[in-house]
């Protein structure tokens, strides 16, 4: 008897944090769908496009091209970046996107990429 | 040199297999020679997993780049230490890692076995080389550290600079050792299930396996913790993120095993928690692994997807499957647990303490498997960020923590609350006090009060209950005081060694809600020469020196740190251009004092008109998390010291 109101009690607080702190993961498109400033926070999927990625020293910072099929986001992130992270890599970033700066602010960077090494010959 | 180690897995797998094998029909047909063949498999085993090592190892330190994980981790400039590192940088490396420690253990458990409970040794090695076997399947066929290139190179892509650290060094290892250790008390538990024990309980000749794999890992996720504070330069030291997360539920259920274990009497078989909770850690283990390997959930530190991401859930689900109906059927054999106990008694206390265990493990694997459920169920992939489990749970740690400071005070038989509130009256008072003084002080901060209310609880309650036990041996003794205090420890370790083990978790816990509730932070950008204000400080920004090598070049900038007049520090931030490393690096500069870290990261510079942009953080107390994790490892290693020979005589296990 005690316990079941205690597992209810606990449910209770798992059901209210995931209210609050939910984070959807989307693409580009989903997210311009969704509205870019609407959406909050969320995390958005794409590759790295070619050609746009550039490190800034001065800020500490990376700047680059999202992109998943037709449609692309610009992102901006500071923070430690994964050792797979380059042009054409599949990345999934975390933030908001800013409408002043017209960019996304991502506080998150994650890759997919299997290992650091890929097998075609440069 | 490669194609020895390779080799070596190779036979190294099938000495497994077949160790296995013979153990299972030596117990089936009741065959000594087979017994015989199954032991000696499990020696061959370890030296054939050592051979594959050490070749890896030789093939790091060598410099040999036609190696995939010696190419992508080392280069000709690295140092020695840290080519040593790069082993279990690679996740082919770390694979054969946990391999060989596993192997390592096994042998030595087998062993041990055969001395103190030679009826289950068959059984044991049954199960266990059978996991080994897995193991080493996953590391010849999915994931092989001998994997060659097309080419020869001439020198090797490097190390991640930030892995250059050596808390980052020893955390895998410390970590795949507890996850090795873990499936002693694993075998052992689904062993126990396949025959009949005459002689008494596993329990006691397992506990120090859960302990060491305990401590083990528990150490492990501190390290990492630490490399994460000290290098990431964010100011914390725990994201959540679903690869920690899956490295700490393997301890929460080690955590329940342990005290489990700690509950059986001598001769008395182990319970259903303690089956279930052998099964659970070692299970945990298996997901976590799984988690890191699959791309399953997206992590800071996941290696992508890779098919020995998906071997890893088959071999969790079969171990699940199979040691869960053993035990299933266990349960229903033996009938249900001998009634119920009482809550205010050591067996309600324990009983309290694994199912908040289990509701904390529960919740936390909710919110880090949340994305793969809302992605299968609900067509719309979800995270569950840090918010989530700051929310959930700290309110189960601090119900833990109010438990653990009960419990030393609490007897095996029902306590009336009268007497418990007797008992508790000094820990209670102290408390009460100090934090009165806190409110004093200014804390506004609910969590501020519960987190140090709770830690300063067991602290006191662990004391009151030494204290008590060395009056009582000196009253018996006729010793002085502080003399029976120490002798204590020699008498009974697990007791003396879980008291200091929980004022060291305890320190952890000041750490934890130090560093959250005392906390700010400042971002600034400066010229040369001016200054700002922070926390009762004055930062001054005085030069910046940029430093060439060929390998790299290092932009430092000094700040000197002042207390109203007096200049109190030097702070050297820096930033880190790597040549091999597009990336650039920073390191932090920290100030350590007993009250509060003082935190400071160099953002960037501009070469043109000579500001620097920084962010400077205040974490409080934070040191104590440290001090906190040495007391719980020198407390740990007093309760693994072996007993003398002499007193153990005559007794089981």
């Amino acid at each position: 008897m005690l316990g079941a109101l205690v597992g209810l009690a606990i449910g209770l607080l798992v059901w209210s944090a995931m209210q609050s702190s939910a984070v959807y993961y989307l693409t580009p498109a989903e997210l311009r769908a969704k509205g870019l400033e609407q959406a909050g926070r969320v995390r958005v999927a794409g590759r790295v496009l070619e050609d746009t990625l550039s490190w800034d020293s001065v800020q500490g910072s990376v700047s680059f091209t999202l992109a998943e099929g037709q449609d692309s986001i610009p992102v901006r992130y500071a923070g430690p970046v994964p050792d797979t992270f380059r042009e054409g890599a599949s990345v999934v970033v975390e933030g908001k996107y800013s409408s002043a700066a017209e960019r996304f602010d991502a506080h998150l960077l994650m890759t997919k990429c299997p290992s650091r090494y890929e097998t075609r010959l440069e | 040199m490669a194609t020895l180690g390779s080799l070596a897995l190779t036979i190294a797998l099938a000495s497994a297999l077949g160790s296995a094998v013979a153990a299972a029909l030596a117990l089936r047909w009741r065959a000594p020679f087979l017994g015989a063949v199954a032991r000696r498999g499990v020696l061959a085993t370890a030296a054939l997993t050592s051979v594959a090592t050490l070749s890896l190892l030789w093939s790091l330190l060598a410099g040999d780049y036609r190696l995939e994980s010696v190419y992508n981790y080392t280069s000709l400039d690295l140092d020695p230490l840290y080519k040593i590192s790069a082993f279990w940088a690679s996740p082919q490396g770390s694979l054969l890692l946990w391999s060989w420690l596993q192997a390592m253990v096994l042998a030595l458990a087998t062993w041990r076995l055969k001395l103190r409970q030679p009826d289950m040794l068959r059984p044991f090695i049954a199960v266990s080389m059978l996991v080994q076997a897995l193991f080493l399947t996953a590391s010849a066929f999915l994931s092989d550290p001998f994997g060659t290139l097309a080419w020869i190179p001439g020198d090797g892509r490097g190390l991640n600079p930030l892995l250059e650290n050596l808390s980052m060094a020893a955390h895998p290892p410390a970590v795949f050792l507890g996850y090795a250790l873990f499936a002693v008390p694993f075998a052992l538990a689904t062993a126990s299930t396949l025959t009949d024990q005459k002689q008494g309980g596993w329990g006691v000749a397992g506990r120090p396996w859960a302990v060491a794999a305990w401590l083990a890992l528990g150490i492990g996720n501190l390290l990492g913790a630490q490399w994460a504070y000290v290098e990431l330069g964010w100011g914390g030291y725990w994201a959540w993120d679903p690869v920690e997360n899956g490295s700490l539920l393997p301890w929460l259920a080690g955590t329940a095993l342990l005290h489990s274990m700690g509950m059986q009497r001598l001769r008395e078989r182990p319970s259903h928690w303690v089956h279930l909770f052998a099964m659970l850690a070692f299970c945990l283990c298996l997901l976590g692994t799984y988690l890191v390997r699959s791309g399953a959930v997206s992590s800071v530190h996941s290696y992508g997807h890779s098919p020995v991401g998906d071997f890893f859930l088959w071999f969790l689900l079969a171990m699940l499957t199979g040691s869960g109906s053993l035990l299933a059927l266990r349960w229903r054999r033996s009938g249900p647990a001998s009634g119920q106990s009482p809550l205010l008694s050591k067996p309600g206390a324990f009983l309290l303490a694994n199912s908040l265990l289990l509701a904390v493990a529960f919740v936390v694997l909710w919110g880090t498997l949340y994305p793969v459920i809302s992605r299968t169920l609900l067509r719309q992939e979800t995270y569950l960020g840090a918010d989530y489990f700051n929310a959930v749970a700290p309110p189960l740690f601090l119900a833990l923590l109010v438990l653990l400071a009960a419990c030393p005070l609490l007897t095996r038989d029902q306590d009336s609350p009268r007497r418990l509130a007797r008992k508790l009256a000094l820990p209670l008072g102290l408390t009460t006090l100090a934090l009165a003084a806190l409110g004093f002080s200014g804390l506004r901060e609910m969590w501020g009060y519960l987190g140090f209310g709770a830690a300063l609880l067991v602290v006191s309650s662990s004391c009151q209950a030494w204290v008590g036990d060395a009056q009582a041996r000196r009253l018996a003794r006729g010793e002085p005081l502080l003399v029976s205090f120490v002798r204590l420890i020699a008498q009974n370790r697990p007791r003396y060694g879980g008291h200091i083990v929980h004022v060291g978790l305890a320190l952890i816990v000041v750490g934890i809600t130090g560093s959250a509730v005392y906390h700010s932070e400042l971002d600034f950008s400066l010229a040369v020469g001016q200054s700002v204000s922070f926390a009762g400080y004055t930062l001054t920004y005085e030069d910046i020196v940029v430093e060439s090598t060929p390998s790299r070049d290092t932009v430092a900038a000094v700040v000197v740190l002042a207390d109203g007049n007096l200049r109190v520090g030097t702070l050297r931030p820096q930033k880190i251009l790597h040549v091999s490393y597009e990336q650039p690096v920073s390191e932090v500069a920290i100030r350590t004092t007993p009250l509060h870290d003082l935190y400071l990261i160099l953002q960037g510079w501009d070469a043109a008109s000579g500001k620097a942009v920084f962010r400077v953080l205040l974490n409080g107390l934070i040191v104590w998390m440290w001090i906190g994790s040495a007391v719980l490892l020198l407390g740990g290693l007093i309760c693994l010291w072996p007993v003398p020979r002499s007193r153990t005589a005559g007794l089981p296990g």
